[in-house]
């Protein structure tokens, strides 16, 4: 059987796809997500650079938003995207990679998140409060300001899933469903984080006002 | 229970081109680990290399702004355009027109760039683990990930040299005055008078003793934030003595004496300034105290017996992960396999770690009891077909092995 992704129209094909998406990154136009995942498994690198050029930016903004720091997301964005890349056979419906890698970042950034506490409880590192200010869009109108700035302010003090689970729902805007699928838990489980999340919320809250 | 609220677009990173290109290049590069060493653009550069082999490559002013990779030892030299250059590792460096730059070192540990004559722009990728420095002569700038600008011109009074740093933080170290960090919208300039252009060689070696030490920061070289304040303030006095001026984004131009009496006048400035030091240095040490082989290896050593077994093995399998060629590897999947056998309650995971262990190093002192443990793993399992081909793997290498009496008797044998 013919290779189908050898000879010079095939080329000019992968060519212009890749190029079409460096200059635009995370168009949806071109192949569809699935045809990327197909020719992306038989090991063309090509189709793993488009998938990476369609969702880079998006990837890059989950790590970021859920870190909280510019300084982690690179090593996560790799990281995450090379799981992505090396499971490829894992992905049981090829179209669903945007939200196959989403639950990658996730879970990758849940690792890293349990690490770092890890490493505060032994003293091996100490914790520092995220810099709301130097993250937080100048656009953003000042009651949503006030909200981002209240969550980053006690992210550092939740546990780390609680802190996902409050990201997803209360910066990715993700509906609870979405974001228990996203983590990979059931609907009570999300439910049971976000309230933890709102609890340090609240007690910073109270602290700030007495 | 509070309602979904998208506010994702007030929250996101800079992206630029580079950005995206550097962490695509990193990606690739750990996606093939065969090809390591081997440059994914040897085609494209082959003109360039053989003509490195003559000192000095000139890019025409038709063909500037490539984008292709340079090597160790290239030297660029741009005429009247500007040049583009991407190092292997993801850096990208515009070099301005009439300008010279060379890559003096570069390895997955370390970069080190000299600018000879003129001005340049890094795009620095950001790798954890190696130290990326753009050496200026008698200065050198220091960075871990960041977009800065320098510039060294030959003028009557010596050699100008100002550093301007457009995103991230850089430390612009000397010799003679110590270290001044710079961050975003900061510039600094000095000039060296042009008979000490060159640095002596006690000089050399005091600048390499900076670089040492910076090299060699370790959690365990834990200092206060007061002493991590006095050495800045003092690096900020050591720095009066030269002509270096600190000038803010809105172009109010301070000198660093201006600097120093401001920070000892202005208590609430003072506190500002000292909390950003230790959270940068901080930062940098618990950076630097994840990266590497060996520094791995320690920490894994270090969570275990703190009892953070947990810890421990994620720490070991992060070592196997990102170092499978370094010689603790072998070592380290051993030490997974038997934590998450005896500890973590999972034979599965610690089959796996141990054939990794055994790949690895298949003859190393370990190998024998990674061979015994699988016996128990399979069996612990409940697979009797896995546990019996695991003991006639063991007993067949080791007859009169340590564990051939114990390993014997496993899988519902004698």
């Amino acid at each position: 059987m013919p290779d189908p992704w050898t000879g010079a129209a095939a080329q000019r094909y992968k060519r212009t796809v890749v190029r079409a998406l460096k200059s635009v990154p995370g168009s949806s136009q071109g192949p569809t997500d699935a045809a990327l995942v197909t020719a992306a498994r038989a090991g063309e690198s090509w189709a793993q650079e488009a998938l990476f050029r369609r969702y880079s930016r998006m990837v890059n903004g989950l790590a970021f938003r859920i870190m909280g720091r510019d300084g982690d997301v690179d090593d996560l964005v790799q990281d995450s995207f090379l799981e992505a890349l090396r499971n490829l056979d894992r992905l049981d419906n090829p179209q669903a990679f945007a939200s196959w890698i989403g639950s990658i970042v996730v879970r990758t950034a849940g690792k890293r998140l349990r690490k770092r506490s890890l490493l505060n409880r032994l003293g091996l590192r100490r914790a520092t409060p995220i810099d709301a200010d130097t993250i937080l869009s100048r656009d953003a109108p000042p009651d949503v300001q006030a909200d981002l700035s209240r969550i980053y302010a006690s992210l550092e003090e939740m546990h780390h899933e609680a802190r996902t689970a409050l990201i997803l729902h209360r910066v990715e805007g993700m509906s609870l469903p979405e974001a228990a699928q996203t983590m990979g838990i059931s609907l009570s489980t999300i439910k049971r984080r976000i309230q933890s999340a709102e609890r340090v919320l609240t007690e910073a809250a109270r602290e700030e006002g007495a | 229970m509070s309602e979904p609220t998208k506010y994702a677009a007030f929250v996101a990173p800079e992206l630029s081109k580079a950005r995206l290109d550097a962490q695509w290049a990193r990606i690739s590069e750990r996606r093939s680990p065969e090809r390591k060493g081997r440059h994914p653009a040897i085609p494209a550069v082959g003109l360039l290399v053989a003509a490195c082999a003559f000192g000095v490559v000139w890019w025409p002013r038709e063909s500037r702004s490539t984008g292709e990779s340079v090597w160790e030892g290239s030297v660029v030299a741009s005429d009247d355009a500007p040049v583009e250059m991407t190092l292997a590792e993801g850096t990208r460096i515009q070099v301005d027109p009439r300008s010279e730059v060379k890559l003096l070192h570069s390895s997955a540990r370390a970069v080190q760039v000299r600018l000879a004559h003129g001005s340049a722009r890094f795009d620095v990728a950001k790798r954890r683990s190696r130290r990326f420095s753009v050496d200026l002569g008698r200065v050198e700038v220091v960075v871990t990930g960041t977009q800065f600008r320098v510039l060294r011109k030959d003028g009557p009074a010596g050699d100008r040299i100002q550093v301007t740093v457009e995103e991230g933080s850089v430390e612009v170290r000397r010799p003679d005055s110590g270290v001044v960090a710079l961050h975003a919208g900061e510039n600094w300039s000095t000039v060296i008078p042009r008979e000490q252009i060159e640095p002596s060689a006690d000089e050399v070696s005091a600048l390499e003793e900076t670089r040492a030490e910076a090299g060699q920061e370790t959690p365990e070289a834990e200092e206060d934030d007061d002493e991590l304040y006095e050495a800045d303030v003092r690096s900020h006095a050591e720095a009066r003595t030269s002509t270096a001026r600190v000038k803010g984004v809105e172009g109010a131009e301070v000198t660093a004496d201006d600097q120093l009496d401001h920070i000892d006048e202005d208590s609430a400035e003072r506190s500002s300034r000292r909390r950003a030091i230790s959270r940068e240095r901080r930062r940098r040490r618990v950076r630097e105290a994840a990266v590497g082989a060996g520094e791995l290896f320690d920490q894994a050593n270090l969570a275990r017996r703190a009892g953070s077994l947990e810890l421990a093995a994620e720490l070991y399998d992060d070592l196997v992960a990102q170092y499978p060629r370094d010689r603790r590897a072998s070592l380290a999947a051993f030490e997974l396999g038997r934590l998450r056998m005896d500890s973590l309650r999972d034979p599965r995971g610690a089959v796996q770690a141990l054939e990794r262990a055994l790949k690895l190093d298949g003859h190393g002192e370990f190998a024998e009891d990674a061979l015994a443990r699988l016996v128990l793993a399979a069996e612990a399992r409940g697979e009797r077909e896995s546990c019996l081909r695991a003991q006639q793997r063991y007993l067949t290498r080791y007859p009169d092995g340590v564990h051939s009496q114990h390993v014997t008797e496993r899988c519902g044998g004698q």
